[in-house]
């Protein structure tokens, strides 16, 4: 069966980390009632601002906990601008190099902190 | 004048807004999301809320996506340092930029942060001339913006734009440089 959520029945914009968070929180609901063979289409009709750390949030944090083959199963995306696609594009390749590398995210966070209060 | 705002700061009614780099960088720099901090949930929340609920116009420099770039080359190149067990003295950032995987995954990271920002305000091709130089260095010792804050400052003065949203705690620094302007801000030490 496919399951859809209208992104903007959820939120405004694709440009926060506590709009990501949302939509995190509503497809997790869907992934404890879903069968194997269920599928999530995201649906981002009138979404037009975007941002990478919105996509960190929500899909990349199902990439790192599901890994990227059950997640390309599981998520498709509709009616999602050209920038929109970049963007989703963007975290999802960051998502699964962190994935296969078993990235440090502490350090990472640690070293960024420092560089833009420094800035 | 300096304007504290919070995770609640609905309520503020402006039609034209400068934007620093610390905030592009708290906005849409992907590695904010390993960050533990209250910057990365206050800016993009108030700037999203001012462009859709108060159609705010928002503006920022051709310097400072120049600094968002400067800034973002020096973290990602901290960054392979940390990862690939290298230090700054055996590894510098000339070497750095030689590496072609690096150099393509920044070029698409730039690209897609530029357009990014061009979609959510207008990114003003302002002019430093000989003058504003000159005013740099004489008034140097008063304050402690650096050559993009003092940019910003002067860029707001002539088009007139009376809000500034930053986290930069220098920005404090100079009275007479912000007399007549709204310098609105999360960080508690420049309030």
């Amino acid at each position: 069966m496919e399951r859809k959520i209208i992104i903007s029945e959820l939120i405004n914009n694709a440009l926060t980390e506590s709009n990501g968070l949302i939509l995190r929180e509503k497809i997790e609901i869907f992934l404890k009632e879903m069968s194997e063979d269920d599928t999530i289409t995201l649906d981002f009709k009138n979404i037009t601002l975007f941002a990478t750390p919105f996509f960190n949030a929500s899909i990349g944090y199902f990439i790192l906990n599901l890994g990227p083959e059950k997640f390309a199963k599981i998520f498709k995306l509709e009616q999602i601008s050209e920038l929109g696609q970049s963007t989703y594009q963007h975290s999802y390749e960051n998502a699964v190099e962190i994935y296969n590398r078993n990235t440090n995210t502490d350090i990472v966070g640690e070293v960024t902190k420092t560089n833009i209060e420094n800035s | 004048m300096i304007i504290p705002i919070n995770n609640n700061s609905t309520k503020i009614n402006i039609k034209k807004l400068a934007v620093d780099t610390n905030i592009l960088l708290w906005t849409f720099y992907e590695n904010t999301t390993y960050v533990q901090s209250y910057q990365k949930n206050i800016y993009p929340t108030f700037l999203s809320n001012i462009i859709e609920k108060n159609k705010c116009k928002v503006y920022t420099t051709v310097y400072n996506i120049c600094e968002l770039f400067n800034v973002i080359e020096k973290n990602e190149y901290e960054l392979y340092i940390r990862n690939n067990c290298l230090t700054l003295e055996s590894f510098n950032k000339k070497q750095y930029r030689a590496i072609k995987e690096e150099r393509d995954r920044l070029q698409r990271t730039f690209d897609l942060l530029y357009n990014q920002i061009s979609n959510c305000m207008e990114i003003i091709e302002f002019q430093i001339n000989q003058s504003i130089i000159e005013e740099y260095i004489q008034t140097y010792k008063e304050h402690r913006y650096d050559i993009f804050d003092f940019v910003l400052l002067k860029f707001c003065k002539e088009c007139n734009i009376k809000n500034i949203l930053t986290d930069d705690v220098d920005f404090g620094s100079y009275q007479e440089y912000i007399k007549d302007l709204k310098i609105i801000t999360a960080n508690r030490n420049l309030v």
